[in-house]
This record gives C-alpha cells, structure tokens and sequence, in this order.
C-alpha cells in the first residue's frame, strides 16, 4: 500500500466525516483521468496528504494548500472557457473566408 | 436583342440588390464572428505575466526565512506590477473578463502567501514543506494564465 492510502487508513474518524473509500478512489479516478489538469491536481493532493503524514505540513498548512487548489480549478476553468471561445472564433473565421469567400463563388 | 427602354433603366438597380442579396451571408457571418466576446492575442499580457511569474516567485524564494525591509520593497514592486496589468485587462472590456478574473486570482495568491511570510513562523506555524508547495502552486497558477493568453487567436488569422 502506499503512504497516501496507509495515511487515510490510518485515521481515526468515529463520527464517519470522512469516506476513506472516496477519498481514495478521487485520487485515484483523477490519476487516471484524461485531463492533464486533473492528473496533476490528483497527483498534488495525494503528494500533500503525504507531506500532512509525515509533519512537513500542519494541519493548517494542508488546509490552506488544498484551499488553494480549488483557485487552481478556478484559473484552468476560465482557461477552458477561453479556449472554446477561440476554438468558436475561429470556426466562425474560417466560414467566413473559406465558405463564403471561396466556396459561395464556385456553387 | 436589346431590352427595352424601361427594362434597360430598372437593370442597374436589380443588380445593386442582388449583389446586397449575395453580401448578406457574409455579413451575418462576421457580425457572428465579432459577436463571440473574447479579445485577440495580446504578446504585451503574455509577455508581462512571463515577467510577473518570474519576480513573484524569486521575491517569495528569497523571503522565505526571512522577511526583511528590502522584501517588502519588492513585494510592493511585484503586486503593482499586477495591478497595473489587472487594471490594463479590465479596460480591454467584457470580451476579457476571463483574463481579468485570472490576475485577480494571481493578486489574490500572491498577497496571500506574503502576508504568510510576513507573519512569521512559516515552518512552524503551516509545516516546513509549506513555503515551497505554496510556490509551486503559485508558478502553476500563472503558468495557466500565461498558456489561457497563447490560447488566443492572433488578430487578422
């Protein structure tokens, strides 16, 4: 087993707050999934859990850090926005001059 | 055979429409194409926030253990450099937002992580790996911003 399912095992959680299972299973779906993103931001809070186990983080430090992963999500969520604007704007450029310009002359 | 009198007068005019008949789709098409709200690639943005990447994280490298008067110096320097090009991408408009909302999000990080360092008992306080994780977000977070920019179209293909 690794340090990162050996640490969420480990924890003592009588009121049940936290789903071990999903836990584990987040990491492990987001390693695996096709976003290079998502695996980077996978990979980055099994290597924070991690550094949580073995006291290079306190508590705080590894809420504060987690905290700002989801600002991470936030800056490639308007990435992808712009990314699907570009990709309709050029769509529409190309109809324009391939189309339009070019096409509509020759039908 | 030549049309007649009034037919020849009325040609000029019928072609007049049908040539604003034929531009129609062309016009709606661009119109189409302007109405998509995003701006063009700007090397200015690109190249200020490659610069702004590099300034933040070596004032945070260097402050990290030691917070002194000289770093704050360059912590101001740093967060008015993002806050001129903050201000210069909201005045793009609308059709930026989305590159404006990212350099909010930088400011925000920035500020967060100096005012950290700046309180002292980093090691203690948030753990001895935190300064250096807190970095490599940092770099992570304009390393989007930067590539959200080159995703952009160039003006004029």
């Amino acid at each position: 087993m690794s340090r990162f399912t050996d640490f969420v095992d480990s924890l003592k959680d009588p009121a049940g707050v936290l789903v071990k299972d999903e836990l584990k299973k987040l990491v492990r779906d987001g390693k695996a999934d096709l976003s290079d993103f998502v695996r980077r931001q996978a990979g980055q809070l099994e290597t924070l859990t991690v550094m949580l186990a073995q006291g290079e983080l306190t508590p705080e430090g590894y809420r504060k850090l987690v905290r700002r992963m989801e600002v991470l999500g936030e800056l490639e969520a308007l990435k992808l926005t712009v990314a699907a604007k570009a990709s309709a704007q050029r769509l529409a450029a190309g109809i324009e001059e391939i189309v339009v310009g070019a096409l509509f002359r020759l039908i | 055979m030549s049309d007649p009198p009034v037919l020849a007068a009325r040609a000029p005019a019928e072609r007049r429409r049908g040539a604003m008949r034929a531009a129609w789709p062309s016009l709606l098409l661009a119109l189409a194409a302007c109405a998509i709200p995003i701006t063009f690639r700007d090397p200015v943005t690109y190249e200020r926030l490659c610069d702004l990447k590099v300034e933040c994280l070596d004032v945070l490298e260097r402050a990290d253990g030691a917070f002194r008067a000289e770093t704050a110096e360059e912590v101001h320097r740093a967060r008015l450099g993002l806050k001129k090009l903050l201000a210069r991408e909201l005045g793009k408009g609308e059709s930026n937002a989305e590159t404006a909302a990212q350099i909010q999000k930088l400011l925000e990080l920035f500020s967060d992580q100096v005012e950290e360092l700046a309180r002292g008992d980093v090691a203690a306080r948030l753990g001895p790996g935190y300064a250096a994780a807190a970095r490599g977000q940092l770099a992570e977070a304009f390393d989007i911003a930067i590539e959200t920019e080159a995703l952009k179209n160039r003006e004029g293909g």
